[in-house]
């Protein structure tokens, strides 16, 4: 397959706001894997992602995609490489949902020319690989949040890139949803890098996690390497414990918070009862 | 099938229909046919109506000669005179004043990001004020005519929209559209009170006729005042149809934007000068008709969606035809009086629009 490229990302500095947010930077991304995101708020993921996706320009260092300078390449091209499903989500545009899709052609279409059946055939492709062919002809303000998240992924595979940029793809979702659209972007064979808030989730359908915290990769690795409680307490303050999946027998992270008594040996009989906890519910 | 029937069934059906606005996008060709044969017969009949009724046949016969170069086209000379020097510019010049104000509406809400963004939110009718009474008030000092009033309010609309770039890209980095929006307001109220200040000075009747030019009128139509406004608008028409795709991506986003390879900054920029051309030469030849570049875009959208290849193509006939018919209701409501155009785009538009919009929401939910 050729659409395995890597993101490489060398030395790179970010200022924002007068602020070295992130400072001598790199990661590398393998072509084909994919690789999540973590961190707590303000840890820089989404300068990273921006950077990485050009809304952000580094004061130092580069960013390369499949070994190309991302700053050698022209917008256009970068497009047509590197897609992007942000946090940022237009809320009333009255677009039909084929409409919205069809955006992610614009790097394959001149000023002038219209909309050609390659384009069209890509939108289509595109929605009935999120399963929303049946969403093509409903109006934006029309959908889910669920269903509009499908949608701005199908604009992405639109672009027919060779690298996905998730930033915080499952926020709003149900759990449901979080799952479905995780699976789905699994499935794709595309070099993906996504920010992601949910151990388990990242656990689950990430090959590589990178930890940051104050603008610096902090951990890199297998999810069962990384995430573990020598690394996630001292950044996030919660305790986290591996444990294998009754039915699946998959790894489960089980956070527990800071004031609780982390021992392994700690019994399950501290557990409040619901007669005591009722009073904290409104 | 009567196409204008079924149209109206569709509009006023409950029934959601694949487009994104009232219209099926299939439809959307059919609206364009529909526009440009109402746009001509709708000219046609604005050149007959008036203090001397000229036959819709006549009007054809005068305009027919004209266009052949015969001299003689079998109309009295006075009639052919009356179609031809003074109703046809005027229809015309109306014609193309709705199209670039609507046209110019839909950039300029794509620019600032703002739904109620009107051609003049940039501060250029202001601007263009100040000539335009400086003109009217002391001219005849000056000595200067019909044609130094567009000149005058021209090169002062230009030099304001010079101002308000250079005060919107202080402090560095691209056109920011809450920026603009509040350096455009700033400069329209301070070049109103210039303007204020100008007509305080100088006598009554002077701040009469002001008045009169702020609400706009197309009495003062030449056809050699026509080249300079139809080769802007058709400049500045292509232009942007060959950025409507970035503004479609401006819609989702400017960061979503950069993803899909638009060049954000440089597409705002485009969009400002475009929107500051086209206001400032449709100004300065008619005054400040209010109303048209602010709800056409939105009436268009209604119909057509927010693609805005349609937008574009689609405001630029509707305006055009709408303000056909606003410039006839001016002449001929009041007669032998001229209502000001500007009241009438605002009377008839206003209704027009809300209308439209209750419709939308009763079929999709609330929108905005």
């Amino acid at each position: 397959m050729t659409r395995t490229v890597g993101v490489e990302v060398h030395d790179l500095a970010l200022e924002v706001g007068g602020r070295m947010l992130i400072d001598g930077l790199s990661i590398d991304v393998g072509p084909g894997r994919v690789v999540g995101l973590v961190g707590p708020n303000g840890s820089g993921k989404s300068s990273l992602l921006r950077a990485i996706y050009r809304v952000l320009r580094p004061a130092r260092g580069q960013v390369s995609v499949g070994r190309v300078p991302a700053a050698s390449m022209s917008a256009k091209a970068f497009a047509r490489t590197l897609a992007v499903v942000a946090q940022e989500t237009p809320v009333d545009v009255a677009l039909s949902v084929t409409d919205m899709v069809m955006l992610g052609r614009i790097p394959y279409q001149g000023a002038l020319s219209g909309t050609s059946s390659a384009d069209r055939a890509a939108a289509a492709a595109a929605l009935a690989t999120v399963d929303a062919a049946d969403l093509a002809d409903r109006t934006w303000p029309t959908l889910s949040g669920g269903e509009k998240q499908r949608v701005l992924l199908a604009r992405a595979l639109a672009q027919d890139g060779q690298v996905l940029v998730l930033d915080e793809p499952t926020n709003h979702l149900d759990v449901r949803h979080q799952f479905d659209l995780l699976r789905l972007v699994r499935g794709l064979e595309v070099t993906t890098l996504a920010a992601l808030h949910d151990f388990n989730l990242a656990a689950e359908f990430c090959d590589d996690v990178i930890v940051l915290a104050a603008g610096a990769v902090v951990a890199a690795g297998r999810p069962s390497e990384v995430l573990v409680d020598e690394v996630v307490h001292p950044l996030f303050g919660v305790h986290v414990d591996h444990v294998r999946h009754p039915r699946t027998g998959a790894l489960r992270l089980l956070l527990s918070a800071p004031d609780d008594t982390h021992d392994s040996t700690a019994v399950a009989g501290d557990i409040p009862s619901l007669t005591e906890t009722k009073e904290y519910c409104p | 099938m009567n196409p204008t029937a079924s149209v109206g069934r569709r509009l006023f059906s409950p029934l959601r229909s694949p487009s994104a606005g009232l219209l099926p996008s299939a439809w959307f060709g059919a609206l364009m046919l529909v526009l440009i044969v109402f746009g001509v017969a709708s000219m046609v009949v604005g050149v007959g109506i008036g203090s001397v009724r000229v036959p819709a046949m006549t009007v054809v016969d005068v305009v027919w000669a004209k266009a052949l170069g015969s001299a003689d086209s079998g109309v009295a000379s006075n009639l052919s005179q009356i179609v031809w020097e003074l109703r046809l510019p005027r229809v015309i010049l109306a014609a193309l004043v709705g199209a670039g104000l609507s046209v110019v509406g839909v950039a300029v809400q794509a620019l600032v990001r703002n739904p109620i963004a009107d051609p003049y939110v940039l501060g250029v009718s202001s601007g263009a004020s100040i000539g335009a009474a400086a003109v009217i008030v002391y001219g005849s000092a000056l000595g200067l005519g019909a044609l130094g009033l567009s000149g005058a309010a021209f090169a002062t609309a230009c030099t304001s929209m010079a101002l308000v770039y250079v005060v919107a890209r202080r402090g560095g980095g691209g056109l920011n559209p809450l920026r603009l929006v509040l350096t455009g307001v700033v400069a329209g109220y301070v070049l109103s009170a210039l303007t204020s200040y100008l007509v305080f000075l100088g006598d009554p009747r002077g701040a009469q006729q002001v008045l009169f030019w702020l609400l706009g009128s197309f009495g003062r139509a030449r056809w050699s005042m026509l080249t300079f406004p139809a080769i802007v608008l058709v400049i500045v028409l292509v232009w942007l149809i060959a950025r409507a795709r970035a503004m479609d991506a401006l819609l989702a986003g400017d960061e979503a934007a950069v993803t899909f390879g638009v060049p954000v900054a440089r597409v705002r920029l485009e969009l400002f000068a475009a929107t500051a051309a086209l206001t400032a030469v449709m100004v300065a030849v008619s005054g400040a008709v209010g109303f048209v570049g602010l709800v056409v875009p939105h009436i268009v959208r209604l119909l057509v969606g927010e693609l805005h290849r349609r937008v574009l193509l689609a405001s630029t006939l509707f305006g055009a035809v709408f303000m056909v018919w606003v410039d006839l209701a001016a002449r001929t409501l009041a007669s032998p009086q001229e209502i000001p155009v500007g009241i009438l785009t605002a009377i008839v538009g206003g209704p027009l629009f809300l209308f439209l919009m209750s419709r939308k929401d009763r079929r999709v939910g609330e929108l905005r």
